[in-house]
């Protein structure tokens, strides 16, 4: 019974575009955590990142009554959430993970507080649908069988996130900003002394790390949700970074990698009407990361120098 | 082969005065980062509530004074609130612990919240099926049972990084999220009360702990003066169990064997592997110990609160995890620092409720303070302060070990006149080598 | 005749230094890198910086190349004064620098780290494959340097690796080139076409100035030394007017033992016996195939190659750190002249073969010897914690016995320091290094492995390591020596083994000459 349950499930249009859906999810703090890794600064703090973009978000949408303002409000809000990180990580040359805790842990009571000051502790209303990030519906194509529900019947970020990860894909490897962004991760003194600027590379590729996750903060309360309550993030940003871990650092592995994590998601909603108590079925994205972490075959080597403080003329 | 034996007559005049002295030249130098990092963050907290409020300048400013006077109020204002602080001491200094001895050996336990987690869970689940049995047996087999769950939750973290590399972080974090939701189901579910509305039964009375006044007045207010009105100071006898594992743990990393290698492994993972102390084991170990500890905070928990059952989640907004990493880093992993920072931060937990509903400034307040203690501590802002305004700071190096040491590095010593000519080479030698 | 004088001086002062730095002075807390230092260096010249290690030669040279900011002097490029802030601004004024440790990223091609940096076209476009490849095989044919662009890095040879750093330099139309230590990893064939290469580049109107410590490669190389000692200048020279002897001398401010006194060996039974050992590198490829060789009782065997052989991975095999795939090692005790049963080591671990006397200085004694930032009595008992001596039943430390036991080797190995509990990073190199050898020396073992044991350590403390070896061999102990510096091989060993590509090719007394032993080391056969 179960099985024939899992088995309609898996072949059904609603799971893989609501798997789509999550992987996008994943997949725009993951770009942005894989950027700041290749350039050798470690970031565990999408999750604080998203959370504050997904705060931002609504707050500035409903004050500007604007949803793209909103949405650039959300990736400012990530970039200087990002921007602490790399002041800290880079000049001060703090210890990465205990800096990417600490934003996690601002980020968390930063939004608690401020939805508290702005609704005198009501907790923040739903969003209007003008307001809600559009699905965007591709005409003829939305109407092919199963394809065209999962993937021309999807949010717009759904579109621009796949316009970032070619982006990012082209940037990396083919344009000489993403050799210097390569160099300075694995041997930032070679990077150095061959003439690159290593901290304004690793600055940028922190921010935009921090303005990807707000994106995927904005899409989370704009798109997916409709609403910003605490903690909305859940560990999401922490499933991302199990993403770029598990696609071993690369930028179409760690977008399997997510598409992998969204598939659980989209389970675990799907799998409701078998009667497993839906806290059970919760647990679904997680155990799957666990599994794919533990299942990884060879362990997955990070660019050479990440984590680790660059302090020049060492040698 | 004559060696030269009279350089070990001590330099310095070892009178007891000047032990003593120097005693507390170095318990300054190490406790003034965690210091500056509390007062740094504290101020900062006072700005956000002076730029979230509204009026004048001063108007402000009074608004962040009473909200720090609320929260001392709350914490430790009186008696009764001093024993609700130390309520929440007593597990946060269990969770401390377990962030502690992990980061010794270099690793980031956040999964203290889950460890705590099973191991509350756990005790809920035998209680509901012990209820007969007699308290001393109840006790402790419900305590180890906590500290076995913990254990074994903190393990599978430490067996997936020791034998598959799989980032902690990573792993403790979703171990958390797994461990809510089951405990969730579980409330919801098997173990829930028929009679409460999404809670699990209450533990039999003999698988609970008392309150230590009302302990107290049964014992020794026997023949001493009996506390008035002793179910007022709520905290209970675990937070003395909290104390004694202040003292095993530090026992641990102080005097064994396994505390030094994990000591080295934290510091040195590779002088670890050529010295023959095995890694793997020993990363399981800690995380399992970790847990272990966690899950014995959770367990006692439970036992010593009433009303001694778990709400639906009891565990996803709980933030005694999150708060244990602020303790043990600012306590700096010794047993004396977890005690210290888990006051500081006991205290914070509980005077926020005060706070928010006095003075009107959420509690979630509290986090930003943590977090900027962690930056500060991270980022060693004292130290880079003191290097920015050198006339200001010069009697004070930086609060690092070679202070411990009397602050020198190689002295003239009187020594052979062959090894004279060198000395400055090799002084030379420490700073230019690049390995 | 004055007036022609005057009139030559004048001439010659015409022709500004390719390279002057003035009173240069460079701190670090609590220590002089470079006291108030002049170096000159005339255009095309070849240019040795010589010093012992610690000296301030590489100081000096990162100074230049703007990786570090002088206190104070000055530099003078060509005769103009120069702000150097940083390599961009050496890179522009036409200064390159090959690196002792090499700046290579191993997993981007050729290509990518000679332009990495100045790449074509603009830093915002495309990376240009074509052009990159273009401008680098060019540049290779006008210098004589054939090289592969679009190989990774981390499949080179370390002598086409540093062929790699010379046309980064090269690329970057550098006129100035610093070589740091270049021939420390490169066998004397790689040494001599390097030194072909360079001279042609100065022959091309380069200046090179050729960071070393190696007395005959410098005689045979340069035109010109500087020599500095203890972060000051010691003097200047001309190669060809002087000798071996007098630039020592320079460097070390006295007469410099360049033999240890030893008397003649009398070995006794096997000790150490290593049969056809076979172990896999980090990347899964067997970098051991079949070593053999036996240690015997008061005998130092010394193992001779280059770096890069097999002799670190040899090492962990044999101390229990790396697994070893086939073959056999056993270890056995002698006293008196009488061979007790051997045991076997090779399946043991690195704490078991301590316990069965075998005692071992590691070649990164950072790395893996010691932590640094333990106290000193914690690192005297780091691999022997669980011995009854220093823990009751292996669980608890017996704190005073360690205290008292530290107090006691410090005081016997000369490790200067005011407390036991001082961390190990407050000791100077050379100290740390006898801490290490205090460590294993004093637990009484059978049989030693001294990897690198001096390396970048004084010329006091070399000494007394020496000397403590060569007792330890006096004492009817085994010691088994790997060194790449055949100076120290050469005077300490009894007998020398010579490793190449995992294998020991043959055995030779200490009376092979360098060249009988480069051969070897290279390969070859005698």
């Amino acid at each position: 019974m179960f099985f024939q349950v899992l088995y309609r499930v898996l072949t059904s249009a609603d799971l893989w575009q609501a798997a789509l859906v999550f992987g996008t999810l994943y997949l725009l703090p993951a770009l942005g955590g894989l950027m700041s890794e290749r350039s050798g600064v470690v970031n565990i703090a999408m999750e604080g990142m998203m959370l504050t973009g997904a705060y931002a978000a609504v707050a500035t949408a409903e004050a500007t009554k604007s949803l793209w303002v909103g949405v650039i409000g959300a990736m400012i809000a990530g970039g200087l959430m990002a921007l602490i990180h790399a002041v800290v990580s880079i000049n001060f040359k703090a210890n990465q993970i205990v800096s990417g805790i600490a934003i996690n842990i601002f980020a968390l009571g930063l939004t608690n507080y401020l939805v508290f000051i702005q609704t005198q502790g009501q907790g923040l209303p739903s969003l209007p649908g003008a307001l809600r990030l559009p699905t965007i519906s591709w005409g003829p194509l939305a109407n092919i069988p199963f394809l065209g529900q999962v993937l021309f019947q999807q949010n717009i970020i759904f579109y621009v996130a796949l316009l970032i990860l070619a982006g990012i894909q082209f940037l990396l490897f083919h344009t000489n900003i993403g050799l210097r962004i390569r160099a300075v991760g694995e041997h930032p003194q070679a990077a150095d002394t061959a003439g690159v600027n290593v901290r304004l590379v690793r600055y940028l590729c922190v921010i935009s790390s921090g303005v990807l996750s707000g994106l995927g903060g904005a899409f989370l309360s704009l798109g997916i949700a409709g609403i910003f309550s605490s903690n909305i993030t859940a560990g999401a940003g922490f499933i991302a970074l199990a993403a770029v871990i598990f696609g071993k650092y690369t930028v179409l592995g760690t977008a399997g990698a997510c598409l992998l994590f969204g598939l659980g998601n989209g389970l675990a909603v799907r799998m409701q009407d078998t009667g497993i108590s839906p806290y059970l079925l919760g647990t679904i994205p997680y155990i799957l990361t666990l599994i794919a972490l533990v299942g990884l075959v060879g362990r997955t080597t990070p660019p050479a120098a990440d984590g680790i403080p660059y302090e020049p003329g060492t040698e | 082969m004559a060696v030269p034996t009279s350089q070990h007559s001590e330099s310095k005049e070892q009178t007891p005065g000047s032990n003593f002295l120097a005693w507390i030249r170095r318990t300054g130098v190490s406790i003034a980062g965690p210091v500056f990092a509390v007062v740094l963050a504290m101020v900062a907290g006072g700005i956000v509530i002076m730029i979230t409020s509204s009026g004048s300048l001063s108007d402000r400013f009074s608004a962040a004074i009473s909200a720090y006077q609320a929260l001392y109020q709350g914490s430790f204002g009186s008696l009764q609130s001093i024993s609700f602080t130390l309520v929440i001491v007593g597990p946060l200094i269990f969770a401390g612990i377990s962030v502690a001895i992990a980061y010794r050996a270099g690793l980031f336990n956040i999964g203290a919240e889950g460890q705590l987690a099973v191991g509350a869970i756990t005790v809920s689940a035998i209680g509901l099926h012990a209820t007969h049995w007699p308290g001393w047996l109840l006790i402790p087999t419900l305590v180890i049972a906590g500290a076995l769950a913990g254990a074994i939750w903190g393990g599978i973290a430490g067996a997936l990084k020791a034998w598959r590399g799989a980032h902690e972080v990573v792993t403790t974090i979703m171990l958390n999220w797994i461990a809510f939701y089951v405990a969730d189901y579980l409330i919801n579910g098997p173990l829930k009360d028929p009679n409460l509305a999404n809670s699990t039964s209450p533990l039999p009375s003999q698988g609970t702990f008392p309150i230590i006044s009302v302990f107290y007045n049964n014992t020794l207010g026997t023949f001493l003066p009996k506390i008035p009105t002793p179910q007022t100071y709520l905290v209970d006898v675990t937070f003395i169990f909290a104390i004694v594992a202040l003292i095993v743990y530090w026992f641990i990393y102080a005097r064994t064997t396994f505390g030094y290698e994990i000591r080295v492994i934290g510091q040195n993972p590779k002088a670890a592997r050529y010295a023959g102390i095995p890694v793997r084991w020993n990363t399981f170990a800690v995380m399992a110990i970790a847990g272990a500890f966690a899950g014995l905070g959770g367990a006692f928990r439970l036992m010593g609160q009433f009303p001694y059952y778990l709400n639906g989640s009891s565990f996803s907004i709980d933030y005694v995890g999150f708060d244990a990493i602020g303790v043990a880093l600012l306590g700096k992993t010794t047993a004396i620092g977890v005690f210290f920072a888990a006051l500081l931060f006991g205290g914070l937990r509980q005077g926020a409720g005060l706070m928010q509903l006095n003075a009107n400034v959420p509690s979630d307040l509290v986090f930003i303070i943590q977090a900027l203690v962690l930056f500060s501590i991270a980022a060693n802002f004292l130290p880079a302060i003191q290097r920015a305004w050198p006339r200001w700071l010069t009697f004070r190096r930086k609060p690092s070990l070679a202070a411990a040491g009397g602050d020198v590095a190689v002295v003239d010593l009187p020594e052979d006149k062959n090894e004279k000519s060198t000395d400055a080479v090799s002084h030379v030698d420490n700073s230019t080598e690049e390995e | 005749m004055q007036e022609s004088t005057a009139v030559a001086a004048t001439e010659e002062v015409a022709i500004p230094f390719a390279v002057e730095m003035r009173d240069i002075t460079k701190t670090w807390p609590g220590v002089v890198a470079n006291d108030h230092v002049n170096l000159k260096v005339r255009k095309g010249e070849i240019h040795a910086l010589m010093g012992e290690n610690g000296a301030g030669k590489t100081t000096l040279m990162n100074i230049l190349y703007g990786l570090i900011h002088p206190d104070s002097g000055e530099i003078y490029v060509n005769g103009q004064l120069a702000h150097i802030t940083g390599p961009r601004d050496a890179i522009r004024l036409k200064i390159g620098m090959v690196h002792q440790h090499f700046m290579l990223i191993p997993p981007l091609t050729v290509a990518e780290n000679i332009v990495l940096g100045h790449e074509p076209g603009s830093v915002r476009s495309v990376y240009d494959v074509k052009k990159a490849r273009e401008i680098i095989l060019a540049l290779s044919k006008q210098y004589g340097l054939p090289i592969d662009p679009d190989i990774r890095i981390e499949r080179l040879s370390v002598g086409l690796q540093q062929r790699v750093e010379i046309l980064k330099v090269l690329y970057r139309a550098a006129d100035i080139l610093i070589m740091d230590e270049p021939t420390g990893v490169l066998t004397p064939q790689e040494t001599f076409e390097l030194f072909g290469v360079l001279r042609g580049l100065a022959q091309q109107g380069k200046t090179i100035i050729f960071i070393t410590h190696k007395l005959r490669e410098v005689l045979e190389l340069t035109d010109t030394i500087t020599v500095l000692r203890r972060g000051k200048n010691a003097g200047e020279l001309v190669t060809k007017d002087t000798n071996q002897a007098e630039i020592a001398r320079m460097m070390v401010g006295r007469e410099v033992l360049l033999r240890v006194n030893k008397t003649p060996a009398h070995p006794g039974p096997v000790i150490l016996h290593v049969e056809n050992l076979h172990a896999l590198s980090d990347r899964g490829l067997e970098v051991l195939h079949g070593v053999s060789f036996d240690v015997r009782a008061g005998e130092i065997l010394g193992i001779a190659g280059v770096e890069g052989n097999g002799q670190s991975e040899l090492v962990e095999a044999l101390t229990g750190v790396r697994k070893i795939t086939s073959g056999k090692v056993t270890i056995t005790q002698v006293k008196d002249g009488q061979a007790a049963e051997p045991r076997d080591l090779t399946t043991l671990g690195a704490r078991a073969e301590r316990e069965v006397g075998l005692a071992h200085i590691p070649e990164d004694r950072r790395g893996s010897g010691l932590v640094v930032s333990d106290s000193i009595e914690d690192n005297t008992i780091l691999g022997r914690q669980r011995w009854p001596q220093f823990s009751w039943r292996s669980i608890v430390l017996l704190l005073r016995t360690i205290a008292n036991w530290a107090k006691k080797l410090i005081a016997e190995f000369d490790v200067r320091t005011t407390s036991v509990e001082a961390p190990v990073s407050s000791l100077s190199g050379g100290n740390q290094q006898k801490l290490i050898i205090a460590r294993e020396f004093a637990a009484e073992p059978i049989a030693l492995i001294a990897s690198q044991p001096t390396r970048g350590v004084d010329i006091g403390a070399i000494e007394f390591i020496h000397r403590r070896i060569i007792e330890l061999r006096d004492a009817g102990k085994a010691v088994l020596l790997i060194s790449a510096e055949l100076e120290e091989i050469r005077s300490l060993s009894d007998r020398i083994a010579v490793m190449y590509e995992g294998k020991i090719v043959d055995i030779v007394t200490p009376e092979a000459t360098e060249e009988q032993l480069g051969i070897l080391m290279t390969g070859g056969h005698l």
